[in-house]
């Protein structure tokens, strides 16, 4: 499987990682140390301890980390969460947080796969 | 010089590494994953940083927390801060940007954007650090950094500091032009970091260096040798020589000013000399260094209480010993320590800036003075008080002399202004026109102390001034050195040569009064006709002078030689020029021989006076050491054949090219001599 094989399957863009680390050495170096990111974990512990202001922190944090290695699948729905957590008055909506689940498990699932061919 | 530290604040560690990879080459780059980690690291002191990027939303103290710290200890002004924001779009960009924030950036980063942003934001901070022209920190970044290094030191008795500057560097300036002066600093700089491998370099002003080293990096026995610099520029070779003063701290030091202070005075202390061009700050050197300190502290209350008192030292016309005019000196009649020297004080208040008071009270007061002698019919000769290169900056104080001056409360002469050539050298040209200035309000500018500093003879085509000063070293060494005989007889016909008069400084003995009227010296100053007299005794010393006729100037008596030499056919026509082709033409040769002067018709007729005087043989066929002495001779030469002579000679090992040409200039006979230095490697 190739790097770009793998983007393709979590939904994410190649190209603009590919722009962003340079090499795909360097890609490869970052979609890896994503297994280890513990932002997703942190977002699931606070929402289920129904801490907005934790949850809308890791939200965007995830965000971000997404949006820099180019995982837009993840990042669009991270980001809806983030937004409608922004204003900090109710706990995350289960759909949206779904939404990240389902977008989350495509891109691990997508470098597990990436990582198996290695 | 080492990479700028730039701080990335992020929760998320991923973040931080792309940032990091982002400019890992360009930067030296560290890492915090919240505010509080942050803070705790740039009030660490452990490095200075140059540059934040900081998240918004993070745990424990978010980025808003950390700007509002940093805003709230006035550390914003050294630290700029880039926002790197989840969206643009955030409302929170425009809160960041209200507590201080410089810039920000988006997720997901663009390198080529985060390299130019992070480039542009360090540079525009640059300034207040770094010194444009090599790249090494200025007087401000040198200061922080080395302090940051000493706090970090185990022991600040394993560093020493050293101050270095460039022997004769502005004559550099002369020869290769400014833009080979500068590249000659940046070779030196270059060659600093190169053999001392300093923790901390920095350049000061023109060409003083300091650096900060590990004294184990200091090897006194090699030190000489280093200092002799060979700089290769447009294809010549030319030998500079560094001085180096060295200060080796204490465990106690701290403070990083005083510390250059005193490796300066250390530098100082070296006076022409080749054999050893370096000194280490030593106990005599504290002695006077803390009493330099303790003076300071008390100047400005010294002033206000009167304690410093106006003297005039009367100059005398040398051909009649008439008093003519006078020079105001400060003196310092301090309550414990008695009278100060002005030595002690004067070169303090230069370099702590604060000369322009001193300067002031003293026009101030020459000024009231000489008001006052108008007021009560009291006999009083035109006195001319000192400036520093300093006061052109003090813009109140320019404005206050200019007044005087147009005030037309002065009789035309009556008060003069002395400038030394090392202030002509130090001014701007901006700062230049303001001499300009106040010689069009009416003010006589006296070139003060000619002869000692490194560009005397770019001064006279480059300024414009009424009388020369010639510097006190040269009358002191009237009887023991011939070549200075030389030089002054030489300087003499060359400034009369220019409408200028001269004064010598310092004369004290009867056979250098005599050399100098034999020399037609204009005016003379020194304790063989007085020493700097207190305001009352000058005074009654002016109306004595005046009950004796012995004052003011007697009629010029000087006699205009005039020319030998006609315009003559046989010239080539490739050596008649017009004023402004010889301009053009000596300003080509600059560039190639290490002197040019061009002899007009008076010059000649002088050299060949002296050279029948002296019975001057033809150079083909004496034993010539003197390269002075040869191109006077040569010159001769080129005048009889009207064409060019040239000649190699060796003086102490140097061989010297030197080439007399005949040329006409606007239908006048001159000779071009050109010297030039050849490599013996």
């Amino acid at each position: 499987m190739t790097l770009k094989e793998c983007y393709d399957r979590m939904n994410g863009s190649y190209e603009e990682a590919k722009g962003r680390l340079m090499t795909d050495s360097m890609i490869e170096r970052f979609v890896m140390r994503f297994l280890d990111d513990p932002t997703m974990d942190n977002l699931r512990k606070a929402i289920a301890q129904g801490d907005v202001a934790v949850s809308f922190r890791e939200a965007h944090t995830l965000k971000g980390v997404a949006a820099n290695l180019a995982f837009t699948g993840l990042q669009k729905a991270a980001s809806d969460l983030t937004e409608q957590l922004r204003p900090q008055q109710s706990p995350a909506d289960a759909e949206l947080m779904a939404g990240v689940e389902k977008a989350y498990g495509m891109v691990v699932d997508a470098i597990r796969a990436y990582q198996a061919e290695k | 010089m080492q990479k700028a530290s730039v701080l990335i604040v992020d929760d998320a560690q991923i973040n931080r590494e792309l940032l990091e990879f982002i400019l890992q080459d360009r930067y030296q780059v560290f890492q915090a994953e919240n505010g509080a980690q942050a803070i705790e690291m740039i009030e660490s002191q452990e490095r200075i940083y140059r540059l934040v990027l900081l998240d918004i939303q993070m745990p424990v103290m978010d980025g808003f927390g950390v700007l509002e710290y940093l805003q709230r200890h006035n550390l914003l002004k050294e630290l700029p801060v880039i926002v790197i924001s989840g969206d643009s779009s955030d409302e929170s960009i425009l809160h960041a940007y209200e507590l201080g924030a410089v810039d920000f950036f988006s997720k997901p980063f663009s390198p080529e954007i985060v390299l130019n942003r992070v480039h542009n934001i360090l540079s525009l901070y640059e300034h207040d650090y770094i010194d444009s022209l090599t790249g090494s920190y200025n007087r401000n970044g040198f200061i922080r950094m080395a302090e940051n290094v000493l706090h970090n030191a185990k022991r600040r008795t394993d560093y020493a500091l050293m101050f270095l500057d460039i022997k004769n560097f502005k004559a550099t300036n002369e020869l290769f032009g400014t833009e080979g002066g500068d590249m000659i600093l940046r070779d030196f700089y270059a060659r600093i970091n190169d053999f001392w491998e300093p923790e901390v370099s920095g350049r000061l002003d023109t060409d003083h260096f300091v650096c900060l080293v590990k004294q184990d990096h200091v090897d006194l026995e090699s030190m000489a040798a280093k200092l002799k610099i060979t700089a290769q520029l447009k294809g010549r070779s030319m030998k500079l020589y560094g001085y180096c003063g060295i200060y080796c701290l204490n465990e106690s030091d701290t403070d990083v000013s005083g510390m250059i202070d005193r490796a300066k005075l250390a530098e100082e202390s070296i006076l022409g000399d080749h054999v050893q061009p370096f000194a280490v700050f030593d106990d005599s050197m504290r002695r006077i260094y803390m009493d330099q300190v303790e003076l300071m502290g008390e100047y400005e209350s010294a002033i206000a209480n009167g304690e410093f008192k106006v003297y005039y030292q009367p100059v005398v016309e040398a051909a009649t010993g008439n008093l003519v005019s006078a020079e105001a000196l400060v003196r310092w009649v301090h309550p414990q320590r008695g009278m100060v020297s002005p030595a002690a004080f004067i070169p303090a208040l230069e370099s702590g800036g604060q000369i322009s008071k001193l300067d002031w009270f003293v026009a101030d007061h020459v000024h009231k003075t000489i008001l006052n002698c108008y007021k009560e019919g009291i006999p009083m000769v035109p006195v001319s008080v000192n400036l520093s290169w300093m006061d052109f900056y003090d813009d109140g104080l320019i404005e206050r002399l200019v007044d005087i001056f147009q005030g037309n409360t002065l009789r035309n002469g009556d008060m003069r202004l002395e400038i030394t050539e090392t202030s002509y050298a130090a001014l701007e040209s901006d700062r230049a026109g303001i001499l300009k200035q106040l010689r069009g309000a009416g003010a006589k500018i006296l070139l003060d102390d000619f002869g000692s500093g490194y560009s005397s003879f770019g001064m006279l085509k480059q300024y414009d001034f009424d009388i020369l000063k010639l510097d006190m070293t040269f009358t002191r060494q009237i009887e023991t050195s011939p070549k200075v005989r030389t030089i002054i007889s030489g300087i003499m016909e060359m400034v009369h040569h220019l409408g200028i008069k001269v004064i010598a400084e310092g004369a004290e003995t009867q056979e250098q009064v005599k050399f100098l009227r034999d020399n037609d010296c204009d005016y003379i100053q020194g304790y063989y006709f007085s020493k700097p007299l207190p305001e009352a005794e000058f005074l009654a010393y002016v109306e004595k002078c005046r009950a004796e006729g012995r004052l003011g100037q007697t009629a010029d008596p000087a006699l205009r030689m005039t020319s030998v030499y006609r315009k003559s056919e046989t010239v080539e026509p490739d050596n008649r020029l017009t004023r402004r082709e010889m301009q053009d033409m000596l300003h080509g040769y600059r560039m190639i021989f290490d002197m040019v002067h061009l002899l007009d018709a008076n010059a000649l007729d002088r050299i060949r006076n002296q050279a029948e005087s002296e019975e001057m043989l033809c150079c083909r066929c004496s034993n010539l050491s003197d390269p002075d002495q040869a191109t006077r001779c040569l010159a001769l030469q080129a005048l009889k054949s009207r064409g060019e002579e040239a000649m190699v000679i060796t003086v102490d090992g140097t061989c010297h090219e030197v080439i007399a040409k005949y040329i006409e200039v606007d239908g006048e006979p001159h000779v071009l001599e050109l010297l030039r230095h050849l490599k013996t490697e």
